[in-house]
C-alpha cells in the first residue's frame, strides 16, 4: 500500500475557544494516491467544518487541535503565508458554488492564468495555453470562447467546469471537492461526477469528495467515511460500507436513498 | 384517471414572457396542464424549465402573458379572490415563516386572510393541524427558529392545510433537507393526498416518482411529456426524460469516467 498523500491526526474543531463546542471530534483518516474518497454525512454532521480545517480557512473564532499532515508539513500549524503556497497550488479546491469562487468582474482567462503566473512564473502567453489546454480537458467545447467570457455568462454546469479546469492548471496532488454537485441540475451533476472520475483515472490524482450524497458515493467513491455529529462512525471500502454497512446510522442513510430510489424501478410492464 | 369529474385546474397554452437585459425571453411557451381534485401532479424539470413560474402563477404570485387558466372552472385572470383556494409550500421553510410571530399566530394569521376571523377557533385549528403533521402540542407558542428544518417544513404544510385549499403548489418542498428527513416529508405528504389536489414541482425524479399519480415533464418552458408515473418510469418517450431519470444517482452502479460529455456550451 502507498504512503499516505495527506493524513489527519486525532483532528479537533471546537467553535469559541479551546473549550467551545466541538463539530468536529477526533477524525483520524488517510488519502491514499489516486483514489476518490468521499466523506459523507448530513447537516450538522462535521463535514463543511473538517474540509475548511484542510483548506485553513475556517473563521477566526474556531480552534483547531491535530495534526493534518501533507507532504511533510502540518497543516493544522502552519503560518498563513506558507499556506497560500499549498492552498490551489498543491491542494486544489472546487466548491458547491463556483460564483463565490470566481471573481465577477474578470474574465475567465485573467482568472484561469493568474496563479500560472505567480506560482508557476509563466509569462501571459505562456498561461493562457495552459489554460485553454485545462479547459479543454475538462470537455469544455469552444475553450477560447469561454475565456473571453465572464462568470455570469456561463450555466452552472460550464462554471463549474471552469472552476474544476482552473483547479487543475496548477497540477496539485489534491482535489479537494466540497458539495461540488449540490447546486447543479441533476444531468449536469451526473457530468461532473463522470468528470472527477474521469480527472482521477487519467492523471491519478487523489480526490477528497465531500457530500452528503450517498448515491452519489457509491457511485464514484473507492473508499468511504460516514460522518455524524462531528464523528466518523463508520469507514471502509466501498464495496463494504454501501452493500454491507455495519453502522445503524449508514443503514440508515442508504436505507434512506433506497426508498426513494425504488420509486424509479419500472414495474413489470402488463401488455 | 376518470374524465367524468371535472378538473379543479385547467391551464391552456399558458405562456410567461420575461424581459431582461433589452432580451425577451420565453419561461413558458404554451402549457397545457389539467389537475384533477385530490390528484398529485408533479411537474420535473431543471433550472430555466418554467417549473416554478407556473405554480407562481397559478398561486397568484405572478401574471401570466397569456393563456388561460381556470381554478374550478373559474376563470382565474382578474380574479384575485381565486388564489385564495390555494396555497403554496416552499423549498426553504425559515424564509417563509415569520421568525418574530408564534407558529400558532402565523396559522392563525393564514386563516384570517381568508376570511376565517374567530382567533380562538382558528388557534384550536392550528393546535389540530400541527398534532396531524406530527409537531408536539406546544408548537403553537413557538418560534420558527426553535424547529429543525424538517419541522418547519412540517410546520408550513400545516399552514397550507388550514384554510382547506383546493390546490396545493409545493414547489421543492424537499429539495433543502437532508435525505433521511426528506423521505418523512414526503410521507407526510403522501397522508395528505386525498385531501386536496397538489402540484408537486421539483428537479428530483425520484421525489416526484415516489408521491405522484402523474407527471409532467418540462424543458424550457414547454412540456415534453405527460403521463401517469408508471409510464413515465418504465417506458419515457422524450430523450430529456430519459436524460433527466438516467442522472438520478443510485446505489448498485458505477461511474466509469468516460460518460462526462457536456450537453451544453454558454448559457
Amino acid at each position: 500500500m502507498s504512503d499516505p498523500l495527506i493524513s489527519l491526526r486525532d483532528l479537533w474543531v471546537r467553535y469559541g475557544g479551546p473549550q467551545g463546542p466541538a463539530a468536529v471530534e477526533a477524525v483520524s483518516f488517510d488519502v491514499r494516491p489516486g483514489e476518490i474518497l468521499a466523506l459523507v454525512g448530513e447537516s450538522g454532521s462535521g463535514k463543511s467544518s473538517l474540509s475548511l480545517a484542510i483548506m485553513a480557512l475556517l473563521p477566526g473564532q474556531a480552534h483547531v487541535s491535530g495534526q493534518i499532515l501533507f507532504e511533510g508539513a502540518d497543516l493544522a500549524a502552519l503560518d498563513h503565508r506558507r499556506m497560500e503556497d499549498i492552498r490551489g497550488a498543491r491542494i486544489g479546491m472546487i466548491f458547491q458554488e463556483p460564483m463565490t469562487c470566481l471573481n465577477p468582474v474578470l474574465s475567465i482567462a485573467r482568472q484561469m492564468t493568474e496563479g500560472l503566473i505567480r506560482h508557476r512564473g509563466l509569462t501571459r502567453a505562456e498561461a493562457r495555453v495552459r489554460a485553454l489546454a485545462a479547459l479543454a480537458d475538462v470537455g469544455i467545447p469552444e475553450p477560447a470562447r469561454v475565456m473571453g467570457s465572464y462568470p455570469h455568462e456561463l450555466s452552472g454546469g460550464m462554471r463549474q467546469r471552469v472552476m474544476i479546469a482552473a483547479a487543475l492548471t496548477l497540477d496539485p496532488a489534491l482535489l479537494l471537492a466540497d458539495e461540488p454537485t449540490t447546486a447543479l441540475d441533476v444531468t449536469v451533476q451526473a457530468q461532473v461526477l463522470e468528470l472527477l472520475v474521469d480527472i482521477r483515472n487519467r492523471t491519478g490524482k487523489a480526490v477528497l469528495l465531500i457530500t452528503h450524497d450517498i448515491g452519489a458515493v457509491a457511485e464514484v467513491a473507492d473508499r468511504v467515511i460516514v460522518m455524524k455529529g462531528g464523528r466518523i462512525v463508520e469507514e471502509g471500502p466501498w464495496e463494504q460500507v454501501i452493500r454491507a454497512p455495519r453502522d445503524p446510522y449508514t443503514a440508515a442513510l442508504i436505507g434512506a436513498h433506497a426508498a426513494l430510489e425504488a420509486a424509479l424501478v419500472p414495474e413489470e410492464s402488463h401488455g | 384517471m376518470a374524465d367524468a369529474t371535472p378538473p379543479i385546474v385547467d391551464i391552456r397554452g399558458l405562456t410567461k414572457t420575461f424581459r431582461a437585459a433589452g432580451r425577451q425571453i420565453r419561461a413558458l411557451d404554451g402549457v397545457d396542464l389539467t389537475l384533477a381534485p385530490v390528484e398529485t401532479l408533479g411537474i420535473v424539470g431543471e433550472s430555466g424549465s418554467g417549473k416554478s413560474t407556473i405554480g407562481r402563477i397559478l398561486a397568484g404570485l405572478e401574471t401570466a402573458t397569456g393563456g388561460e387558466i381556470r381554478l374550478a372552472g373559474q376563470d382565474l385572470r382578474g380574479a384575485r379572490g381565486a388564489a385564495a383556494k390555494v396555497q403554496m409550500i416552499f423549498q426553504d421553510p425559515y424564509a417563509s415563516l415569520n421568525p418574530r410571530m408564534p407558529i400558532g399566530l402565523q396559522i392563525h394569521e393564514t386563516l384570517r386572510g381568508s376570511g376565517h376571523r374567530d382567533r380562538v377557533a382558528n388557534l384550536a385549528r392550528a393546535a389540530e393541524l400541527l398534532a396531524r403533521v406530527g409537531l408536539p402540542p406546544d408548537a403553537l407558542q413557538r418560534y420558527a427558529h426553535e424547529f429543525s428544518g424538517g419541522q418547519r417544513q412540517r410546520i408550513a404544510i400545516a399552514r397550507a392545510m388550514s384554510t382547506d385549499p383546493a390546490v396545493i403548489v409545493a414547489d421543492e418542498p424537499v429539495s433543502a433537507l437532508d435525505v433521511s428527513i426528506r423521505g418523512q416529508i414526503l410521507d407526510l405528504m403522501r397522508q395528505m393526498k386525498g385531501h386536496t389536489a397538489c402540484l408537486f414541482i421539483s428537479h428530483d425524479m425520484a421525489a416526484v416518482a415516489s408521491l405522484c399519480d402523474r407527471i409532467l415533464v418540462l424543458n424550457r418552458g414547454r412540456v415534453v411529456e405527460t403521463g401517469p408515473t408508471a409510464q413515465i418510469i418504465s417506458n419515457p418517450r422524450d430523450p430529456y426524460t430519459r436524460a433527466l431519470l438516467e442522472a438520478i444517482p443510485r446505489i448498485g452502479r458505477r461511474r466509469t469516467g468516460t460518460g462526462s460529455t457536456p450537453m451544453e456550451t454558454l448559457a
